[in-house]
């Protein structure tokens, strides 16, 4: 991989199979970052279909020397507000994640009760506030890199971050409180 | 630092986002108090939790994905060709159906389109006769006038001469007042003059 986070053999552009190279190499993190901003487990296997359709689809568009994952990371956002936006208009509410509660069903009570209270805190912020811990927790991309991603102010980005993670720290005060007790 | 600012610093201090500057700042607030320090203790607990949180396995289908951008991939040359070939086509036919007509005249670019007005012709022979005498009417009317006007000019012509004429004949009068005056003083004052001696 280079710094542009593009595979190292071939054009992908140009050669099928250096393209399927880069899906294997992305898929986890675009499926990652759509499942914590979309939270809707069941939707995103097509959602990350349909963010590396756009890819192939625009590919002649990227340019060489671009930062790979900046680009993608743009498709797969605007991805993930459409579908956004679409539920809101269905007025259907968000989900919480089916693979956390199932993974919570294996684990012991105390690792269940923290996932499923951190699954139902995620879901309950606001999307900014997701797609900025997404790309910050999940990507490990620095503000710099998520102003690029998200075309605002790295500072702005910052407070939004803090306030992103003070929330979820409030939501887990009180099971974290009754586990000391117990 | 208070306690305030902290708060907002804590979760880029678990997440290594601030300056060593901050940073130091915070960890010396830190020490001295246990209420931001449990905050921070449990944001550890936060960023735990969100690494535990479990991921549904997801394959992306690039067979797929190839196929379903066959049909969008960019016509060929040939199909371009037909592409230019009907457009233009359609085009030169439009223009047909238009019955585009243009002109150039002189310097005059001229752009008609639709049915080219054709010269309508009288059928009505009585009102084109009708017509034809008003006309001479008209015509002669205007060469009366004309008629008119030039004798006009001819009078004033006469009337000039008449003038003139009359001066001459006053003048040639007055000359022979003049010369019989003159005759009549040669015969008879000397008479006169002796008469009254």
């Amino acid at each position: 991989m280079g710094n542009t986070g593009m595979p190292a053999a071939g054009d992908w552009r140009d050669d099928e199979r250096a393209f399927t190279a880069l899906v294997r190499r992305w898929q986890k993190p675009v499926a990652r970052f759509l499942a914590r901003v979309v939270i809707d487990d069941d939707r995103v296997q097509d959602l990350c279909q349909d963010v590396f359709l756009r890819v192939y689809m625009a590919r002649q568009r990227y340019r060489e020397g671009d930062t790979f994952s900046t680009w993608l990371f743009q498709i797969a956002l605007n991805i993930a507000r459409d579908e956004i936006r679409k539920k809101r208009r269905g007025g259907g509410p968000l989900q919480v994640s089916a693979a956390a509660n199932a993974a919570a069903l294996d684990a012991d009570l105390e690792q269940k009760e923290i996932a499923t209270t951190i699954s139902h805190a995620v879901a309950r912020l606001p999307p900014a506030q997701r797609e900025v811990l997404a790309l910050r927790h999940d990507q490990g991309m620095n503000f710099e890199q998520m102003a690029r991603v998200l075309g605002t102010p790295a500072s702005t980005l910052k407070s939004r971050f803090a306030v992103a993670l003070n929330r979820l720290r409030e939501q887990l005060a009180p099971l974290a409180k009754s586990l000391e007790e117990t | 630092m208070n306690c305030s600012k902290v708060g907002t610093f804590l979760p880029l201090l678990v997440y290594g986002d601030l300056t060593d500057d901050e940073a130091a700042e915070v960890q010396k607030h830190l020490l001295e108090c246990a209420g931001c320090s449990a905050k921070r203790a449990a944001l550890v607990q936060v960023r735990r939790a969100l690494n535990d949180m479990p991921q549904s396995e997801v394959v992306v289908d690039t067979a797929a994905i190839a196929q379903r951008a066959v049909p969008r991939s960019p016509p060929t040359r040939v199909w371009r060709k037909l592409a230019a070939a009907t457009a233009l086509a359609i085009a030169i036919g439009g223009l047909a159906l238009l019955k585009l007509d243009v002109q150039v005249d002189g310097r005059q670019l001229t752009v008609r389109w639709g049915r080219l007005a054709k010269p309508q012709a009288t059928g009505d022979v009585a009102a084109l006769d009708e017509r034809i005498r008003v006309l001479q009417e008209l015509t002669h009317a205007l060469a009366a006038d004309v008629s008119a006007r030039d004798r006009s000019r001819d009078v004033d012509r006469l009337s000039a001469r008449v003038d003139a004429l009359s001066r001459h004949v006053n003048r040639r009068f007055s000359e022979a007042e003049r010369d019989m005056n003159a005759l009549y003083a040669a015969r008879f004052k000397p008479e006169a003059k002796g008469d009254r001696q």
